[in-house]
């Protein structure tokens, strides 16, 4: 019994441990090579050793010679096998043949090396893959956002031109209305000048009437003084009787015409008092538009000084706002220059992806004796740059940088 | 003609205050306007001085005040109207200051209303009659009583007590 369990060991170990650690490792090249030719002869020594077990010498003899036979072959097919796929993959990363390499156990150490390596590989291409992907659409979307910016400057120098024309036409406005101002200020002082005059006239007017009152006054004291003779005469008239009665008539004559002229000097003299009334009044009033009319041309002076400043400041802004504007067109052109930049990125990135990414790389490496430092702390850096916390690790970096010593 | 001078009288009108009073002609010498007044010490109220007409030196009065009114202001108006009066058988020039002189106007003797009718706002005795002329209320005055002795004797007594006056007086006299 314990006989057929140990066989049964023998037999199964091997081939059981070998599946195992394919599984577990995934390393094919390994197991094609090591873990194969080893299940073999594990196959081959149960074989030898149940033959040995129950069928005597001879038969042992001769399962002796089948097992070294079969391990013979084994050795020879994984080593067959082994420089195959070794061919394969070297083939497809170098131009040289690795085929004459010799010395089994560096050669298994190359190849767990390569395998391992190969493995690594086929992971960082799928990161570089993602991070192209990554880039792809971060860079699409870039140059969306900046084509955006390029529409919303295009837009801002639009608004910045109406702005600009605005600012002009009430550059003109300000112009006008300064001169405007001056205009009506020079009239203003103008007019105070006239009103002036005016005023001076009336006093005259006043003086003169007041002097046809004094002359007036004259005549009426000449009519009091016609009236009194008239009177006189009118005495000596009625005293004189039947003889003066002719003279009498003249003298009430000369009393009425005295009346008279004293009635018309009383008009006249009525007249001449709301003459001077009026015109004082005209005179009062013409005296306080004056000041009016010189605070006013004073106040529009300084409105057309306020307004020449404005003009000043508006040119000032005209000028700022060219400048602005001129600024925003050269920031357009940058803005496209940039997005022009990023779209021939963008081709590349695609371009990278439809040629390979690694076949290109592997070319350039191709000087270097296999994975140089400088290559992989270039790459790390470059993982480090896109991807700051991912499985492209320092670790694995240590590893590689560990596995160049053991080649 | 006689009937007419029968049945019209002249009068020289002349106003005192508000009111038109009337002189007989025959009493006026002539109207003046009013001259430097030179005064006379303590003479009565109505007094106002003596004044110099043409060489002849004659007294001043307050037509106004003789008739009760306020005493006279001194206007542009203002005339002295002069008369000849009979006092106690002599002629005498006195002057009567008066607002203003009116006309010389002739008046029927039938127009002319007594005394009694007017009232006694004045005083009654100098005022003879009234009529109206020019739908105006005039008032005759008897110029005579205007000056009546009495008052006169004032002046005569005013005179006795200044030799300036009696030297004037005198000289009126001449």
């Amino acid at each position: 019994m314990d006989k057929i369990l140990a066989i049964l060991i023998f037999a199964t170990v091997f081939p059981l441990s070998a599946t195992i650690y394919r599984l577990i490792s995934g390393r094919t090249i390994v197991y094609q090579i090591v873990i194969f030719p080893l299940s073999m002869l594990g196959i081959g020594v149960s074989v030898m050793y149940a033959s040995y077990v129950y069928s005597g010498m001879l038969s042992f003899i001769i399962s002796t010679i089948l097992a070294v036979i079969l391990i013979i072959i084994g050795l020879i097919l994984a080593r067959r096998l082994a420089i195959r796929y070794i061919n394969s993959q070297v083939k497809s990363m170098w131009t040289s043949d690795l085929s004459k390499q010799s010395g089994t156990e560096e050669f298994i150490d190359f190849f767990i090396e390569l395998d391992s390596r190969t493995a690594k590989l086929k992971r960082k291409e799928e990161d570089t893959a993602k991070l192209r992907k990554d880039i792809s659409s971060m860079t699409t979307e870039i140059e969306q956002k900046i084509s955006g910016a390029v529409e919303r400057f295009t837009q801002q120098g639009h608004v910045i031109h109406n702005i600009l024309r605005a600012n002009s036409s009430i550059i003109r406005l300000l112009k006008e209305n300064a001169e405007n101002a001056e205009d009506i200020a020079g009239s203003a002082k103008r007019s105070a000048v006239k009103i002036d005059v005016n005023n001076k006239n009336v006093q005259k007017s006043v003086l003169t009437l007041r002097s046809i009152i004094s002359k007036i006054k004259f005549i009426d004291d000449l009519s009091f003084q016609t009236n009194i003779l008239a009177l006189n005469a009118s005495i000596e008239a009625a005293k004189a009787g039947q003889n003066g009665k002719e003279f009498a008539v003249v003298a009430s004559s000369i009393q009425k015409l005295s009346e008279k002229s004293k009635k018309s000097a009383a008009e006249i003299d009525k007249i001449s008092q709301s003459g001077i009334q009026l015109s004082e009044r005209t005179g009062r009033i013409s005296a306080q538009i004056v000041p009016d009319i010189k605070t006013t041309a004073k106040q529009i002076t300084k409105i057309a000084e306020t307004t020449k400043k404005q003009h000043q400041e508006a040119e000032i802004l005209s000028y700022t706002i060219a400048h602005l504007e001129t600024e925003i067109s050269h920031f357009t052109e940058t803005t496209q220059d940039i997005n022009r930049m990023i779209q021939e990125l963008t081709d590349l990135v695609r371009s990278y992806e439809t040629q390979g990414g690694l076949k290109t790389s592997f070319k350039d490496d191709n000087e270097s004796e296999f994975y140089s430092d400088s290559d992989f702390e270039a790459n790390s850096n470059l993982s480090n740059v896109a991807f700051s916390d991912d499985e492209f690790t320092d670790n694995e970096f240590t590893d590689d940088s560990t596995s160049p010593k053991n080649e | 003609m006689a009937q007419n001078e029968n049945t019209q009288n002249t009068y020289l009108t002349f106003r005192l205050g508000t009111e038109i009073f009337a002189a007989s002609i025959d009493k006026a010498v002539s109207i003046i306007e009013v001259p430097e007044i030179i005064k006379v010490p303590r003479s009565p109220s109505y007094m106002k001085g003596i004044i110099n007409v043409r060489g002849t030196v004659m007294p001043v009065i307050d037509a106004r005040m003789k008739f009760g009114m306020k005493p006279i202001e001194i206007k542009k108006r203002t005339v002295i109207v002069t008369f000849r009066v009979d006092i106690e058988g002599e002629n005498v020039d006195v002057g009567a200051l008066v607002d203003e002189p009116g006309a010389v106007i002739q008046i029927k003797k039938e127009q002319i209303m007594n005394r009694p009718d007017i009232g006694s706002k004045y005083k009654s005795e100098l005022i003879v009659g009234a009529f109206t002329h020019n739908e105006q209320f005039i008032m005759l005055v008897d110029i005579d009583k205007v000056f009546t002795l009495d008052e006169l004797t004032e002046i005569n007594d005013s005179k006795e007590e200044h030799s300036l006056e009696e030297h004037i007086e005198a000289e009126s006299h001449k």
